[in-house]
């Protein structure tokens, strides 16, 4: 897969999922009490937590997410 | 205490606090960490000290500051099978899982991150960052550029990003510096689909270009330890799909599932997955889970016959056939609104046909950076661990505690 290909992709699936989206279920501000809530926010919950993203990138052998506790050498 | 060695952590501490007058509003949280992660031994423990600031300022705009302080100490498989002396294919033979010699090292890792992300529009906030650290051994300078886009009434949002790292591996062994560069882009997609239900799709692609191998990993050839020697491009892909649900007004749940491929012969597929509930007004927990499993790299093996003209050879247990669990519990107590204090405790074990006890001492009788063998003591060790037996199937096992204090601005 060529360089240009590979950057084509992400753009073109966003714009079509994007498109998707459009026809679901609109839910409005004041109906958004519990997805606001704690037990729902991605901050508060441990599998989205940078340590643990360096845990794994340090142990295994898949790469960390972009973004997500990468960066170092995950040597030894 | 470590925390006073370094000026760095307390500038970003005082920009944290200069930030606050100019005018920080709503959703701002300053986190103060400690986190351990201790392997049974032999193996290594970390102690990692963690300040993060996200703020968000009255005109919208957020700013991210975090530094990390990690410790390492201990030891870490070699590459090198466990034999007593290891004297060729015969003795090799005899091993019954290829379980590793290990060697001790330590290390020190400073890492820091500052982000700005200023709302350019409504519905547009661009995401900027950029990330430096730096180790005994290794240098790592990276930037972030990316997007928050909400549509449809914000109940899509989509996370355009791109980062890339310029690495510096300056090995304390023999072998030459090298430079690695890593690109990342990603893209992820949330969808609210109802009041309780939010689901989530974030794909991904990596390069890493450059010095790929791990300069304190050893190959055993017929009878002779090498370093290992790794491709020096790795291109891999991953796709990752997750479920919020809320289906009550104090509890929610959350599952995600990750598959991730390269070309160096590595699938791997991750299952994760969480429950919280709020208990009363004060305390918030938190079970959580993940299983992760991953092929070997097409070049593994635990080691190479004489004469081996291969050109990539590893036995990094790392780029191994495995899988782990993780299994851990987050209490939280909400003081008040503003003020939570978070404690951590959870269990990783890895499932490694390739591991059992092993033996702190070094093929080279020194470990592998170079520094001297603590002789004696090191052969003592090595005693005690061999007694410990080992075999087919034995586990790595670490367990993480981590304790914080947060800081929520309304």
């Amino acid at each position: 897969m060529s360089p240009l290909t590979r950057l084509l992709i992400l753009p073109s699936l966003a714009a079509l999922l994007a498109g998707c989206a459009a026809s679901l279920a609109r839910v409005e501000p004041w109906e958004r009490g519990r997805l606001a809530g704690d037990p729902m926010r991605a901050e508060t919950t441990a599998t989205e937590m940078k340590d643990w993203g360096h845990i794994y990138f340090s142990k295994e052998g898949t790469p960390a997410n972009a973004g997500g506790g990468g960066g170092g050498c995950g040597c030894n | 205490m470590r925390l006073q060695l370094n000026p760095g952590f307390w500038v970003l501490v005082a920009l944290g606090l200069l930030v606050r007058p100019i005018g920080v509003a709503a959703q701002s949280v300053i986190t103060a960490k400690k986190l351990r992660y201790q392997e049974t031994s032999p193996g290594i423990t970390v102690d990692e000290d963690l300040l993060e600031a996200q703020l968000q300022f009255d005109n919208e705009d957020q700013m991210s500051l975090s530094a990390t302080h990690d410790v390492v100490t201990g030891a870490s498989p070699t590459g090198i099978p466990s034999t007593d002396t290891v004297t060729g294919a015969s003795a090799l033979a005899s091993q019954p899982a290829g379980g590793q010699q290990f060697a001790d090292f330590s290390d020190e890792r400073w890492s820091y991150s500052i982000g700005y992300a200023p709302l350019l529009t409504r519905t547009f906030r661009l995401n900027t960052a950029l990330h430096y650290g730096t180790e005994q051994d290794y240098l790592s300078r990276g930037a972030t550029l990316g997007a928050t886009i909400e549509l449809n009434k914000k109940n899509t949002t989509l996370t355009p990003a791109v980062t890339m790292f310029w690495d510096r591996v300056m090995p304390s062994n023999a072998l030459p510096d090298g430079d690695k560069r890593l690109s990342m882009y990603s893209l992820g997609i949330a969808q609210v689909l109802d009041a309780e239900n939010l689901v989530t799709l974030e794909l991904g692609l990596v390069r890493s270009e450059g010095e790929l191998s791990d300069p304190y990993k050893l190959v055993l050839v017929g009878d002779a330890a090498l370093p290992e020697s790794r491709p020096d491009t790795r291109d891999g892909w991953s796709v990752q799909a997750g479920w919020r649900n809320a289906p009550f007004p104090h509890l929610a749940w959350n599952v995600a599932l990750r598959h991730y491929q390269d070309d160096w012969g590595i699938d791997s597929q991750t299952l994760s997955a969480g429950v919280l509930g709020e208990l009363g007004e004060h305390w918030l927990v938190e079970l959580f889970g993940r299983h992760y499993r991953q092929t070997a790299a097409d070049f593994f093996a635990r080691s190479y016959p004489a004469g081996d003209t291969s050109t990539y050879r590893t036995s990094d247990l790392r780029l191994s056939d495995f899988s782990a669990n993780t299994l851990g519990t987050t209490v939280t107590y909400k003081f008040n609104e503003s003020l939570w204090l978070e404690g951590s405790v959870a269990a990783y074990i890895q499932n490694n046909p390739a591991i059992t006890e092993g033996t702190t001492e070094s093929f080279f009788g020194g470990d592998l950076r170079g520094n001297e063998s603590e002789g004696d003591e090191s052969e003592s060790e090595s005693d005690e661990h061999e007694g410990g037996g080992g075999g087919a199937g034995a586990l790595l096992s670490a367990t993480v505690y981590s304790i914080a204090l947060k800081w929520r601005f309304f």
